[in-house]
């Protein structure tokens, strides 16, 4: 399964500091590490699922991504050409070919707007549709895709509930026909029945347009369901990158095992031992020097305060950022 | 040994503008006992909230009691004065909200904030021993240094240390019922785990009433689960005789359409359709639209309730032999 797959999107040690301003005069210049020293490489077709807690960048990893925010060093390719800086390359394009789609469809949607004229805005902008009768006609068969009626074009977001609203969301975002979705916490603010339905949507949407995604979200059950493979962050760094599959075994990072055993599982059966992290996660300001996830490990020893553990391969595109892990040439 | 609370075929609803009174609870009962934890499940729109609320009395105004009765300690709730209702909210029930921001003064130290509910109830004590008392709760919930914290604000504590600050607040006079309205759906899973140890270890002889829609957490904590679908509590049970062996086509729907962290790749089972709003609730079962075993009478007429075993209970037409239709 690993052959011929092309690049999509190759981002290379990307970093994003915020500046922390200064209460004191002579106070040291401080700066929030949001996003620190991240690389991987997007394959076409593929889901990446990416994890971690409230505060450990994940967000911020994708507007870096998307250029909403202007990264502090490291770069992102897209299908071979740099996108890092927007100014020098086909701004256009790119926006059409990725597009976003929010946690909050009711905060993301203009209720003042016909959710027909939302939905047509982008197709008209990137030239999609020519005139608005053509617009409308694309509109109405995207609205079929998603699971609407057609005639709903001319309602307001306020008349539509959850779920209906998130796919309003989603036609938005396929309305410029683009190969790369960001979901960020697409469906954590939906109910339960709903949010299988619209797992589903995203799956039969990718087999349908040849899609590739990056999944952003905090419930790992839902991330691993979705994905092919899952990018584990903490306090701004990457932690794992593991095949979905890979997630149960031995080799992966502490934290990764913390996450797993934290979720609550609607199951009177298999209640493993659970692995309890002491605390919250720190503040992404002056974080710890040595291993990111010291203070909180449940294996730490001298040298993860001391020194920062590197990349291990612990398994075929498996990758884990801890002392502990065992290389494959080891053994 | 008698409950702690008693719901017994309480109903409620809402008055619109014009004066149309649409129901919302329809005859709802369960009971929780000394010592026991109860979930009550459901999503958005179901009813789950209106029903802590109509515990602890504090209904929006346009609410309406339709019948039944609230039974707290044998004492129907419902017909208690304002003054006595007073003496028992944050005294004998307690209620944990959702959101540990918006329930927190940011303006008053977290000390004075859990000492108001022992003075409000204690007013003989002094100041010294209150402040004892919030010092011997804020350990009891986890916080170290107690000293130093109940002299800080909230902004200066994180989410889960602000729910374990909420969680002492209730704590605090030893109620009888405790009421967690989504307690852990603001947190992360981590801080999710630590928090639901927590109430854990803390339930003690009171009762526990947990709302959430979240099944896991159901799991971690309940003995005993309610699901409710569109104002009614479809099934209810122990946690093994509803998770296990699950009757209502709802529950079995919900439990089918979750991800777990081992589910396979495979489509996820949906439940067609939309749960419906107060205003197009029919005479029959409210969940007729969506099933896939829908028959003739589950149109015209509510299903009454089925003892099926002795800890499981379910409202649903399959149950009575269906009226001769297969399932």
């Amino acid at each position: 399964m690993n052959e011929a797959k092309t690049p999509l999107l190759q981002v290379d040690h990307l970093s994003k500091f915020f500046a922390v301003k200064r209460t004191k005069l002579f106070e040291p210049r401080r700066q929030v590490h949001a996003v620190e020293d991240v690389s991987f490489t997007l394959y076409e077709g593929e889901t990446l699922g990416i994890v971690g807690e409230s505060g450990s960048g994940k967000s911020t990893l994708a507007r870096a991504i998307l250029a909403l925010t202007p990264v502090t060093a490291g770069s992102v390719q897209y299908r071979g050409a740099t996108i890092t800086d927007f100014k020098n390359c086909d701004a256009g394009a790119l926006r059409s070919e990725m597009q976003m789609i929010f946690q909050d469809p009711y905060a993301s949607l203009n209720p003042k707007i016909k959710i027909g004229d939302a939905i047509a805005e982008p197709m008209r902008r990137y030239g999609f549709a020519k005139t608005a009768k053509e617009a409308s006609v694309k509109v109405k068969e995207l609205l079929q895709t998603i699971g609407l009626q057609p005639e709903v074009y001319d309602r307001y977001p306020h008349e539509f509930s959850g779920g209906q609203r998130q796919r309003i969301g989603i036609a938005r975002a396929l309305a410029t026909q683009p190969r790369l979705l960001f979901c960020d916490e697409s469906v954590s603010a939906l109910d339960v029945s709903v949010q299988a339905q619209i797992l589903n949507l995203f799956n039969e949407l990718k087999a349908q347009r040849n899609l590739t995604y990056v999944f952003i979200g905090h419930d790992l059950a839902v991330v691993r369901y979705i994905s092919d493979r899952i990018l584990v962050m903490y306090l701004g760094k990457v932690m794992e990158i593991a095949p979905y599959d890979a997630l149960f075994g031995q080799d992966t990072h502490p934290y990764t095992q913390a996450l797993i055993s934290a979720v609550p599982e609607p199951s009177v059966h298999h209640r493993q031992e659970r692995i309890l992290l002491t605390g919250d996660i720190p503040s992404p300001v002056d974080p710890p020097s040595g291993c990111r996830f010291c203070q909180r490990c449940f294996k730490a020893e001298a040298r993860c305060f001391a020194e920062e553990p590197g990349f291990v391969e612990v398994g075929d595109g498996h990758y884990v950022r801890c002392h502990f892990a065992k290389g494959r040439c080891e053994g | 040994m008698p409950a702690i609370v008693e719901f017994k075929e309480y109903s409620m609803g809402f008055r619109d503008d014009d004066g149309k009174v649409f129901n919302l609870l329809d005859k709802v009962s369960f009971n929780v006992e000394p010592g026991r934890a109860l979930g009550i499940v459901g999503e958005s729109g179901c009813g789950k909230s209106m029903t802590s609320l109509s515990m602890m009395r504090l209904l929006p105004d346009a609410a309406v009691v339709q019948g039944g009765e609230i039974l707290f300690e044998g004492k129907n709730l419902l017909q208690m004065s304002e003054g006595e209702m007073a003496d028992i909210r944050g005294n004998r029930i307690s209620m944990i909200f959702q959101e540990p921001m918006t329930a927190l003064n940011p303006v008053l130290t977290i000390g004075f904030q859990i000492g108001e509910t022992v003075r409000l109830h204690h007013p003989g004590l002094t100041a010294g021993q209150v402040q004892q008392r919030v010092m011997q709760v804020l350990e009891a919930v986890g916080i170290s240094n107690p000293e130093t914290r109940l002299a800080q604000y909230p902004h200066e504590f994180s989410g889960g240390m602000r729910q374990r600050v909420m969680i002492a607040m209730a704590m605090i006079n030893e109620p009888a019922l405790l009421v967690a309205d989504e307690p852990t759906t603001a947190l992360d899973v981590t801080v999710q785990a630590q928090i639901l140890d927590l109430m854990r270890n803390l339930k003690g002889e009171g009762g526990l009433v947990v709302i959430t829609h979240n099944l896991g957490v159901v799991a971690e904590i309940c003995e005993e689960v309610v699901v409710m679908y569109a104002g009614r509590a479809v099934e209810r049970g122990t946690l093994e005789a509803v998770f296990e062996r699950p009757l209502h086509p709802y529950t079995k729907g919900l439990m089918a359409s979750i991800p777990t962290i081992r589910s396979s790749k495979e489509p996820l089972y949906t439940i067609p359709g939309t749960v419906p709003t107060v205003y197009d609730f029919g005479p029959g079962c409210r969940f007729a639209d969506r099933c896939a075993h829908c028959m003739a009478c589950c149109r015209s007429e509510a299903p009454p309730t089925k003892q099926v075993t002795s800890d499981h209970l379910v409202q649903c037409w399959l149950e009575f032999g269906g009226g001769g239709i297969g399932r």
